[in-house]
């Protein structure tokens, strides 16, 4: 297979890309200097995927809540009796997986034997061994997960968030399910989703390091044949009205103070590339404006008690879902939720400050060279980048070139008070913090 | 890496770490007490301080505002503890020159000096309404330790293990100490730490050591003259004859319960015997393919994470688990069923192979990350030894299963924490 290069000369960095035979996208990010070597393996199939289209038959099988995550989970295990971690454990790599919305990934990190783990990782993931007696030995142990984020204040916040601003959008659906759904899950299910979203045109392989890419290519030609691409898994587009489902929900769980989230759900879903990773920078760039520490409305709430240093904001815009957010501690989150409604009814109404958005724009492109202090950063931060179309390399050029036009139409449109929510998790019984 | 170590006056040293792999340099002041009751409160209450403001920039505002137009230099500062000492560390990550079209070290360094050596001074004190609102929050800060049922457990195991002893100060300090507080008390104790605590600056990433040298005598060195500082032997948590097992139980509506255990080992810090209990460690329940791991949960499904840590500098094991509430004894004999095995020798000498290997890997993301290193060097430097991460790896393959064995059985059960969950949750 061949390999194309990007190239960025200013930030002294480069991406080798290729198609695999296969239809597996293949990238690698050459980093000379570090002691580790990293690789992910990912499949574009998470948590929102509630129904799937089995590839030619068109037939569509309706999955239980927390599949692709329990499947993340039970590709672990061998046919032998072992698990991958053993495999690994002969060659010192540290090895580890993640379910997010959209994406199934497996990873290692090593500092020797790269290839070799390299074997490990495209082995066990091609080879998926399902038995009644595994996936109830799971259910016990993914029962522990859900109930220790069921206690996970942070968690719940997120969640009820996002269940207060879906309507129709599965993003809403907690990742691991719950110990209801995922007892509906069998071996056979898990084969189908398999065989269909671990197909290679529906998967992304990142390596990052000193790789030689001839070398990488035997192990991919070795584990990843042609004959099981079905293509590209059709993800089912949801219609998804502006407003949200409900603009206040709370929760009571054992926090000392209560916990706040105000969201703001993207209108538009659905595009990718350049465009999307546009839109990004302008969230990003007014967050940081509005709402970053130097911003007089963060020094006034802080200044009154109504925010403290856990005060954050967020923004999480990918293809199929959206929100930007502000979070926090706050003894009155009601207070703290009128003061950002209104703040930003003002905002739009004025100028953005060209010096003030100067200066967020060096904020981005300083957390953007961060990205590339570590091996696992890179992989796990562009392989989303690679999924979702984008060329990362090209990141501080699109930062420099927002303009100001730009900037205030994009708070206009996004920042709606009738597409926000705010999550809230109170003290389950009123503390005497407020003296 | 490259790394040299000078000293600038009396009990103020200055660490190089160079290397050219990052894009970002790192520059951290540490300041190193003994942990006392008394005063743990203050001392936690200074880094908050700091943040609020320094003579040039007398606002947050104006403070995080000149760390933004530093290409998003990150500015702050913390607590934590080492044994029995409490460690301040102000530390600034900034992006280094040659990436960006001008030279930003001089100006880090004159802010990192700013916001550590000129805060906000009113009447001999700090800013009276700073210090008020920083209790206010540090005071939310202790309370919200519950946020997080993990920690609190670990926190509360801690405690009871070490009644009575330093190392069971919460490093945050105590809301009942907070109202004595104001801003002269607090500065009092500010200068007592920048004048007499032991100092480690260090320096990381790529830059001119000569340049960056120069930079941090003049901006640093009038603040910190000759010292001798005195920051006290931590005190092992040893092996007790006859002991008798502190069990301690406390119900909250919770999911899911956390079990946290708490060991003694009592083997010093720095003799082979520790080398010998972090291969122990990796192969006891400090990995992915660990006797804690494959056993409580891969094969009897009893919890989703389960682990042990060994603290070099207190020479103590603890262990954590989130299991059902009504596991806790099939949980509890499994951890310790896995130890018996461990002590009488039974485990392969493939898995210590594993091991070594497993924290070769360990060793690699210390060298991958500049904070890492430089807190492994502050480390060690606490402990008053010199080691590389080298050389630190050669020590480890050294060992052999024999002192696995050995160092084992130092391990002796001194506290039980459970955690129960009584309910579920309300919505």
């Amino acid at each position: 297979m061949k390999f194309e290069k990007t190239e960025n000369k200013a930030l002294k960095e480069s991406i080798l890309f290729g198609i695999h035979e296969s239809g597996l996208r293949v990238y690698i990010i050459p980093k000379a200097g570090f002691c580790k070597y990293y690789a992910i393996y990912a499949t574009e199939y998470g948590s929102i995927d509630d129904v799937l289209k089995v590839p030619k038959t068109g037939e569509e099988i309706k999955l239980p809540d927390g599949i692709a995550h329990f499947l993340e989970h039970k590709l672990f295990e061998e046919e032998d009796g072992e698990n991958a971690f053993d495999k690994f454990a002969l060659t010192g790599a540290s090895s580890n997986a993640f379910t997010s919305f959209d994406m199934t990934a497996y990873l290692y990190s090593c500092t020797d034997k790269f290839y070799e783990n390299l074997d490990i990782l495209l082995e066990f993931v091609n080879n998926p061994y399902f038995t009644d007696e595994n996936v109830a030995k799971e259910q016990g142990i993914i029962g522990q997960e859900i109930k220790m984020y069921d206690d996970d204040p942070g968690w719940r916040l997120f969640f009820n968030m996002l269940q207060g601003m879906y309507h129709n959008n599965t993003v809403k659906t907690d990742i691991a399910g719950t110990v209801e759904s995922i007892s509906h899950i069998t071996p056979q299910l898990l084969y189908d989703c398999c065989k269909a979203y671990y197909n290679p045109s529906n998967m992304i392989l990142v390596m990052v390091g000193d790789i030689d890419p001839d070398e990488a290519v035997k192990y991919i030609d070795k584990h990843v044949s042609p004959e099981k691409d079905m293509g590209k898994i059709e993800r089912r587009l949801v219609q998804e009205p502006c407003e949200v489902v409900k603009k206040v929900v709370h929760q009571k769980l054992s926090v000392s103070k209560p916990l706040f989230l105000i969201g703001f759900k993207e209108k538009e879903t659905g595009i990718c590339g350049a465009e999307l990773v546009e839109k990004q920078i302008k969230t990003d760039i007014l967050l940081e404006v509005l709402f970053g520490k130097s911003s007089g409305f963060f020094m006034e709430l802080y200044g009154e008690g109504l925010i403290d240093g856990s005060f954050s904001k967020d923004s999480e815009l990918e293809k199929s879902y959206g929100f930007s957010s502000v979070s926090g501690e706050s003894k009155d989150p009601d207070s703290v939720y009128r003061r950002v409604l209104e703040y930003l009814e003002k905002a739009k109404t004025e100028k953005l400050d060209e010096k003030v958005v100067a200066v967020a724009k060096r904020v981005l492109i300083g957390q953007n060279l961060r990205r590339f202090n570590s091996v696992e950063n890179l992989g796990n931060d562009f392989i989303r980048s690679f999924m979702n179309g984008i060329d990362p390399l090209a990141y501080n050029d699109m930062v420099e070139k927002v303009t100001m036009e730009e900037l205030e139409a994009r708070l206009r449109e996004h920042f709606d008070e009738a597409c926000c929510t705010m999550s809230v998790i109170d003290p389950l019984e009123e503390t005497e913090n407020d003296k | 890496m490259k790394t040299e170590k000078m000293e600038i006056s009396k009990g103020v040293s200055l660490r190089f770490l160079e290397t050219e792999k990052f894009k970002t340099n790192v520059m951290s002041v540490y300041f190193c007490v003994p942990l006392c009751r008394e005063d743990i409160t203050k001392t936690a209450l200074i880094p908050r301080v700091l943040k609020r403001g320094t003579v040039k920039y007398p606002t947050l505002t104006e403070l995080s505002w000149r760390a933004e137009e530093l290409y998003g230099a990150s500015i702050g500062a913390n607590i934590g503890k080492r044994g029995d000492r409490a460690l301040i560390k102000c530390s600034v990550q900034f992006v280094s020159d040659s990436f960006i079209t001008e030279n930003i070290i001089g100006d880090i360094t004159e802010l990192l000096k700013e916001f550590i050596f000129c805060p906000l001074i009113c009447d001999g004190g700090f800013d009276e309404t700073y210090v008020k609102q920083e209790k206010e929050n540090a005071k939310n800060h202790i309370l919200g330790l519950i946020n997080d049922k993990k920690e609190y457990a670990m926190v509360k195991c801690n405690e009871i293990m070490f009644e009575g002893d330093p190392y069971e100060i919460f490093p945050y300090g105590y809301i009942e100490d907070l109202d004595a507080i104001d801003g002269k008390n607090l500065y009092e104790r500010y200068n007592e730490i920048i004048n007499n605590s032991k100092v480690d600056i260090f320096i990381s990433g790529s830059f001119d050591r000569e340049i960056v040298k120069k930079c941090i005598v003049d901006n640093f060195g009038p603040f910190l003259a000759d010292r001798t500082p005195e920051i006290g032997e931590t005190k092992l948590a040893k092996f007790e004859e006859n002991i008798q097992v502190k069990n301690v139980t406390e119900e909250m509506p919770v999911s899911q319960s956390k079990l946290a255990m708490g060991f003694n080992s009592g083997i010093a810090p720095i003799s082979d015997d520790f080398y010998a209990m972090t291969v122990f460690s990796c192969i006891y329940g400090g990995s992915p393919f660990s006797k804690l791991f494959n056993n409580v949960r891969e094969k009897l499904s009893l919890a989703y994470y389960v682990f042990s840590a060994f603290d070099r500098n207190k020479s103590c094991m603890k262990i954590n688990a989130g299991i059902e509430a009504s596991k806790f004894d099939e949980a509890y004999n499994e951890i310790m069923f896995q130890l018996d095995k461990m002590k009488s020798g039974e485990f392969s000498e493939d898995e210590i192979t594993a091991a070594k290997m497993y924290l070769k890997t360990q060793a690699g993301s210390i060298k991958d990350s500049l904070s890492a290193t430089e807190d492994f060097y502050m480390g060690r430097g606490l402990l008053g030894v010199e080691e590389s991460v080298d050389s630190f790896l050669e020590k480890l393959n050294e060992v052999t299963k024999e002192r696995i064995v050995a160092a084992a059985n130092t391990l002796q059960l001194d506290t039980i924490y459970f955690l129960k969950g009584v309910q579920g949750n309300e919505i």
